[in-house]
């Protein structure tokens, strides 16, 4: 069963932050990353990446550079700062609060 | 099809404002959109189809364009107004003064109007060019407002040149400009609904302050002996514009009490 990209919101960035930090990529290959990793349950759009990349590059969480794409174009790489990794160490550390929680109140 | 999908991001985002960062924004999607074709071409799919699939996995990228440029096209429009009016505001004013300047030392009265007619003609000439260049007056209120003063700098122009030659005033008929460029002032405001509350501020304070400086000027030359009290009509002008902008503060306070309300 698909679910929504709606899902990941609030965690968006989370998410993009935990690819990144194992190496730099660029959006498309992020969203192939989503999809693999949620065994083809969230296609999230461009769009929406893109407006994560816009918000997280104003904040300081990765920057970006022009590397080869394919049939010699360009493509547009991401990559973590500091700032972001020290950010995703404390989101992963609310999320696994949040998840206890969350289980606590729904499971029965 | 690396041409058809810049074919078709070209379009989609030909009204936004040109910019390198929607250059490179374009050239990013350019190069997903042609890995994820690739890829669905891989699986089997015809050209068609991998072409309709790629344009869907884009989705709805308004919000992401709004981000890449701090100038949207609202907030420049408003800035290129600004700086119009300042621009003409100056040129009208030293136009006026050299035209007085020149009169009073030569006392060509008869002779010097000149000045302001090829002033005034000058002035209508490079606004039109200015504008029919600028894609911002093929906006819809832009258009409107560009004609509207076209017309007014006309019946101006007129006015001031029939009413000067009929009644060879020249030495007060010089405030028909200045009266008529007040006037145009306030209209616009009803002209432009701006949006950002703090530019119509700006706006509808130097529309009242200069309808209440061309008031005085005005009544001060034709009623003689008026000078002693036509003052009173600058204290009037500045009084609506600072009770003008008291109710505007004080709405903004009230809406920004009621939010913090909301919160609890």
């Amino acid at each position: 069963m698909a679910y929504s990209s709606d899902i990941l919101r609030g965690h968006t960035e989370t998410v993009i932050l935990k690819i990144l930090l194992e190496k730099d990529s660029y959006g498309y290959e992020i969203t192939k990353r989503i999809l693999e990793d949620s065994h083809g349950r969230i296609d999230i759009k461009d769009a929406t990446i893109y407006m994560a990349f816009r918000r997280m590059e104003i904040d300081g969480l990765i920057c970006t550079y022009w590397g080869d794409g394919i049939g010699g174009a360009r493509r547009r790489y991401y990559s973590i700062t500091d700032k972001g990794r020290k950010l995703y160490a404390e989101k992963l550390e609310e999320w696994i609060d949040i998840d206890k929680i969350l289980n606590n109140l729904i499971r029965k | 099809m690396r041409e058809a999908f810049q074919k078709y991001l070209d379009k989609r985002f030909s009204s936004y404002k040109k910019s390198k960062a929607l250059n490179d924004f374009k050239e990013e999607l350019l190069s997903n959109l042609n890995e994820r074709f690739e890829e669905f071409k891989a699986e089997g799919l015809s050209d068609n189809e991998s072409y309709k699939r790629s344009i869907e996995s884009l989705g709805d990228y308004s919000d992401a364009l709004k981000t890449l440029d701090a100038h949207t096209p609202a907030k420049t429009m408003v800035t290129y107004s600004k700086l119009i009016l300042s621009v003409s505001a100056l040129y009208f004013v030293l136009l006026i003064t050299a035209y007085l300047g020149i009169s009073f030392l030569t006392k060509g009265w008869s002779k010097t109007w000149l000045i302001v007619l090829v002033g005034s003609v000058l002035y209508v000439v490079v606004m039109f060019i200015l504008n029919s260049k600028n894609a911002l007056a093929n906006q819809k209120n832009g258009k409107m407002r560009f004609n509207v003063l076209a017309i007014f700098t006309a019946v101006m122009l007129l006015s001031y040149f029939f009413i000067s030659f009929v009644t060879k005033k020249w030495g007060i008929t010089w405030l028909i400009p200045i009266d008529f460029f007040a006037v145009w002032l306030v209209a616009d405001i009803f002209l432009t609904k701006l949006k950002k509350k703090k530019a119509m501020r700006i706006r509808i304070s130097f529309a009242i302050m200069t309808f209440a400086a061309a008031l005085y000027l005005t009544v001060s030359e034709l009623i003689s002996g008026i000078w002693s009290f036509s003052w009173l009509i600058v204290l009037g002008g500045v009084i609506i514009m600072l009770a003008y902008l008291t109710a505007q503060y004080y709405g903004n306070y009230r809406d920004e009490i009621k939010s913090g309300k909301d919160d609890d």
